[in-house]
């Protein structure tokens, strides 16, 4: 091999096993040549230099970790709550809706003495004792929040 | 591929939110980042910022990363292009050997047994490389940042790069051919 084949084949040699056919013909050659040698040699010096890398200062993860945005509340935990207040605007447009059915159509007048009759239950309780009916409604918001985040779970679960 | 291991069930605990999971991943990848970096800058300060500005990118961008894909070349690839991004952003140093030595230093009379004249003169070889490092073009930089990077095979920088091996070899064989040319006066004289 020319002086010049000897060159052209460095960058392969230095990606290829020290025991390397061509590398060892090329260690051979240039340990001879005037030319070729400097060359190499300053290759393997760059090769030695671009191995060489300091160890990440102890500690390092912790100053990551610091840095790191304060985390936003992961969507798992608001969906629930989301869910729920979606659940009870949805019960409770349903209930508006009817009431005013049964305030219009005469055949549903016993569902209306009913109603009625639980409104006037009801008034009559709030009168009574309010933080009674605080206290239920309150309970009936956490009673939907929990099942709604079980419902959300379980469909993450099937679609995830 | 040098893959730290970090198994993909924590990356998708991580892409989850879960913090203890992304600190798995920090530690895991801390030596390969920071060694990464290294090979970019060249200077251990420099370094530990943009090792750190990888793993606040990595956690804007996890969840752009396909579990089902090894994360390694993904990794590799994301931590690259910070690295390229970050000396964009960095005033260039020209990467001018007649800059090397201006002042004289490389050609002060020293014992070369004095272990403190040794370590100097390491320290401006390593100056001298990653002045002629910044002076390469991107993709010839990264692939041989990656290369020596835990002596990754050729065959995984092209992973990480997603090009063809013999892209590769061209752009290690171009940055070589560069390298050599503009440190080989400098180091010639420290001989």
């Amino acid at each position: 091999m020319s002086c010049r084949d000897i060159r052209l084949k460095f960058s392969a040699a230095l990606d290829a096993p020290r025991d390397a056919e061509d590398r060892v013909r090329i260690e051979a050659h240039c340990a001879a040549c005037a030319i070729c040698g400097p060359e190499w040699r300053t290759l393997l010096r760059l090769e030695e230099l671009m191995m060489e890398a300091p160890a990440a200062p102890a500690g390092f993860a912790d100053r990551v970790m610091s840095a790191l945005p304060t985390p936003a509340p992961a969507r798992r935990e608001i969906m629930p709550f989301a869910a729920a207040g979606l659940i009870a605007a949805a019960a409770l447009v349903a209930l508006q809706l009817a009431t005013v059915a049964t305030a219009t159509a005469p055949w549903l007048a016993p569902v209306r003495d009913l109603m009625a009759g639980l409104t006037e239950t009801v008034r009559a309780r709030v009168a009574s004792s309010p933080w009674e009916i605080t206290g239920w409604v309150l309970a009936g918001a956490a009673t939907i929040g929990a099942l709604s985040g079980a419902v959300m779970g379980r469909v993450r679960q099937v679609v995830g | 591929m040098q893959d730290p291991g970090v198994p993909n069930s924590v990356v998708r605990a991580a892409q989850g939110g879960d913090r203890n999971a992304f600190r798995r991943i920090v530690e895991a990848w801390t030596g390969a980042v920071f060694g990464l970096a290294w090979r970019f800058c060249f200077d251990r300060t420099d370094a530990e910022d943009l090792s750190q500005e990888i793993f606040l990118r990595l956690h804007t961008k996890l969840g752009l990363f396909d579990p089902s894909m090894p994360f390694a070349p993904w990794m590799y690839r994301m931590s690259a292009n910070v690295c390229l991004n970050w000396k964009k952003r960095r005033n260039p140093r020209a990467a001018s050997i007649d800059a090397m030595g201006a002042e004289g230093e490389a050609y002060d009379v020293e014992d070369p047994r004095d272990p403190a004249a040794e370590r100097r003169r390491a320290e401006e070889a390593r100056e001298a490389l990653g002045r002629a490092m910044s002076g390469l073009p991107d993709e010839a930089r990264t692939a041989i940042a990656l290369r020596y990077e835990q002596g990754m095979e050729v065959t995984e920088v092209a992973k990480a790069m997603e090009v063809p091996v013999g892209t590769v070899k061209t752009w290690l064989f171009r940055a070589r051919e560069r390298l050599r040319a503009m440190l080989a006066p400098e180091w010639e004289v420290e001989k």
